[in-house]
């Protein structure tokens, strides 16, 4: 037999009734949504807790000294009016009690429990010798709790607010049911918050234009105003460089060839054809292009043979492409493409080479394994096509360049602005 | 002109040599001729 217990939820200050206490674990809040864990007797936030701390300015727990006393924000919440959005911290100090902070619009004030309650009419009230008059009413909401406070509350409670404004400090009475609190808001300049307190970024202002440019035209070694030209300078070098591997490289001669890979099967070997290096050295690029399959590889042994001492320059380069679905669905990885890149390859005459294979993944396809549909199928095969040409140049080479030269321009950029 | 322009245009005009030089002996470190020749078993990395 089950018995039912009621728990309060830590994010939003409901109650949920846990149905199969001493079985369920986990357990999501009918109000909220957090994820509880309710196997634990202070029923701890699993989810909720970094998902609501991210939408308040101020981490909770973090320290700050404002007015000479030293405060922990420990609650936050996010209220709104049928106009504006804000959010409210209560701050603690065991000997000075609690206050309030509030930010609304990139503005901060700090908020103090009024013991005393001010006296007046509907339109305006006098509170220790001055008149506040009647600035707003209206219904407010509050829409995200977080942390601990010393009453009880909840998201989707509503309060009756007025305030009564006096130049900059207003007084804010919250009537709730029989119940009416009164509280004091000054404003306090962002920096004695932003400096004592840990702020989140997206919550500071942000700078103006004037002062972006202020920024960039004091920069450190701004002075020497040459980076647009080293960027100028960067980009020509690389042209020429461009320019050198293209005049250099030449002249390009090719040869192609086709032939078919039976999966599974002993590597072949076919020849390409025969090409010549007619400068002192030259890069030899080879390129594969198969039909498509999946599941396979073919394994590419190249050789370049000398035709006058027959000596042989070896590389391997290989084709694969494999396709399946997972957990995560529907994946592939490789392509039908490869290219195979020789470099300094001296003077001559050669005859290209190639060894294939293929194989399949996981497993070559067993070799008396016939097509039900057509018995008198042929064995699996990769057609490939392949192309080898002399002058190329390597890509590798002309974007490490790249960096190199548009490496210095941008250090120099980052360092001027790291701040 | 800057004494820092100056020196990056050095660097840039050095970069253009080696790069001049590299493509005339064909060398790179990008080459696939000194990889090992196929003999194992392949198959998807990305799991």
């Amino acid at each position: 037999m089950t018995v039912a217990r009621a728990v309060t939820c830590p994010s939003c200050g409901g109650s949920i009734e846990i149905r199969a206490a001493g079985y369920t674990v986990t357990l999501a809040c009918r109000h909220c949504g957090s994820v509880l864990d309710v196997a634990h007797e202070d029923v701890r936030l699993i989810t909720a807790y970094k998902r609501a701390s991210a939408n308040f300015a101020i981490e909770l727990g973090s320290r700050g000294t404002l007015l000479d006393i030293e405060w922990e924000a420990i609650g936050a919440l996010e209220r709104r009016s049928p106009g504006a959005i804000w959010q409210e911290y209560l701050l603690f100090n065991p000997y000075a009690g609690y206050r309030w902070l509030v930010l609304a619009d990139g503005e901060w004030q700090f908020g103090t429990l009024l013991l005393d309650r001010p006296e007046g009419s509907l339109s305006s009230v006098k509170w220790r010798g001055q008149t506040y008059t009647l600035d707003d009413s209206s219904e407010i909401e509050t829409t995200i709790v977080l942390g601990e406070f010393y009453w009880r509350v909840a998201r989707g409670d509503s309060v009756q607010c007025k305030t009564f404004a006096r130049g900059s400090s207003y007084l804010s009475s919250e009537a709730s049911g029989t119940e009416v609190t009164w509280t004091q808001l000054v404003p306090i300049d962002r920096r004695d918050v932003e400096g004592p307190f840990v702020v989140r970024q997206r919550y500071k202002p942000r700078p103006d234009l004037r002062a972006i440019r202020e920024g960039y035209s004091t920069a450190p070694g701004m002075d020497e105003n040459d980076l647009p030209m080293m960027f100028l300078v960067a980009l020509g070098a690389l042209f020429i460089i461009g320019i050198l591997q293209n005049l250099l490289s030449g002249p390009s001669q090719c040869v192609s060839n086709r032939f078919d890979v039976v999966v599974g099967a002993a590597d072949t070997t076919h020849k390409i054809g025969t090409i010549d290096v007619k400068r002192p050295w030259q890069f030899v690029t080879i390129k594969a292009d198969t039909d498509k399959f999946d599941n396979r590889w073919v394994d590419l042994d190249y050789s370049l043979v000398d035709r006058r001492t027959q000596q042989s320059i070896d590389a391997y380069g290989i084709v694969e492409y494999y396709a399946g679905t997972d957990s995560d669905g529907p994946w592939t990885e490789g392509s039908h493409h490869g290219e195979t890149l020789f470099a300094r390859v001296p003077r001559g005459s050669y005859d290209v080479y190639v060894d294939a294979g293929s194989h399949g993944w996981p497993s070559d396809p067993r070799p008396d394994t016939l097509d039900p549909k057509n018995p008198w199928s042929a064995p699996s095969t990769v057609s490939v096509w392949l192309a080898a040409c002399t002058g190329g140049y390597s890509w590798g080479m002309f974007w490490t360049f790249a960096v190199l030269l548009f490496g210095v321009p941008c250090l120099i950029l980052w360092w001027r602005h790291q701040d | 002109m800057s004494k820092r322009l100056i020196l990056f245009s050095l660097w840039s005009l050095f970069l253009i040599a080696i790069s001049g030089i590299a493509t005339w002996y064909a060398w790179s470190p990008f080459a696939d001729d000194e990889r090992p020749t196929s003999s194992a078993f392949r198959g998807p990395t990305h799991k």
